[in-house]
């Protein structure tokens, strides 16, 4: 039941997920992207898992997805936003979290970030 | 299960599945008298309904597009990208821009595969968005 909750892409919040990473553009036939989409769905429900992701998000991504290992998550996380960040989709990913990054960010802050920008949207969407 | 009621079976989830799909294909300016047109056509619409098949292509996806129009697997994949070729130097490319943001930052030529992947998943989201949007209005 929770995995269907997470990994659906068919709930509202999947589908601005999948938007932004598109915009942002992250292949979508590389690995990479499933499993930022759902570590980015994880993330927004409860932020605190990108503190130790080692040990605490990417073991989940890991059972939720049906990766291989550990590892796996975080080497195609990792390539995916390498490729996205030095394709030239900078300028979006600042406005995104609103730093400026001098290199190509880890995968848990990118995650964090697309986390944190959803919350600040689910703010400003409630005080309209 | 044969693939005859796999494409069935997704093109019933939604009306006019395949002519959206159609006309996004034609719209991103890949010729419809390729055969690489019909090919694009009957993948996407494999990989809306399964989104696992997008994993293994050679063995999988072009595999069963070949089989059904009694091609070889290397024939299909090479008219993929004639085709492709031919939209990115002769189509829309705002559109392209619009749909591919890293694909084609040194505006070469992308693998079918990402293509099929890319659009597919757009196509998703769209539709999944406007379903939610009349249900809504209603």
């Amino acid at each position: 039941m929770k995995k269907e909750i997470f990994y659906s892409v068919d709930t509202p919040l999947g589908i601005r997920v999948t938007d932004i990473l598109l915009r942002l553009g992250i292949s979508a036939s590389s690995y990479g992207y499933e499993y930022l989409r759902c570590a980015i769905i994880l993330a927004y429900h409860d932020p605190e898992l990108t503190v130790y992701a080692t040990k605490t998000l990417y073991p989940t991504v890991t059972r939720l997805c049906h990766a291989a290992s550990v590892g796996s998550v975080e080497r195609n996380c990792r390539r995916a936003v390498e490729r996205a960040i030095y394709a030239g989709t900078r300028t979006l990913y600042e406005y995104f979290g609103n730093i400026t990054p001098t290199h190509h960010p880890t995968c848990a802050k990118f995650i964090l970030t697309i986390a944190e920008h959803l919350h600040k949207q689910d703010m400003q969407s409630q005080n309209e | 299960m044969s693939l005859q009621t796999d494409t069935a079976e997704a093109s019933a989830s939604y009306d006019g599945l395949n002519e959206l799909i159609d006309l996004l294909i034609s719209e991103l300016g890949i010729p419809t008298h390729l055969k690489g047109f019909k090919y694009f056509s009957l993948a996407i619409n494999i990989v809306y309904a399964d989104p696992g098949a997008i994993r293994n292509v050679i063995t999988g996806l072009y595999r069963r597009i070949a089989d059904i129009y009694s091609t070889s697997v290397s024939c299909v994949e090479r008219d993929m990208r004639t085709a492709l070729k031919m939209a990115i130097s002769s189509g829309r490319l705002t559109l392209f821009d619009e749909y591919f943001v890293c694909a084609l930052s040194n505006r070469s030529v992308i693998p079918p595969r990402r293509f099929i992947a890319i659009l597919s998943e757009r196509l998703r989201c769209q539709l999944i968005s406007v379903q939610a949007s009349n249900g809504n209005s209603r």
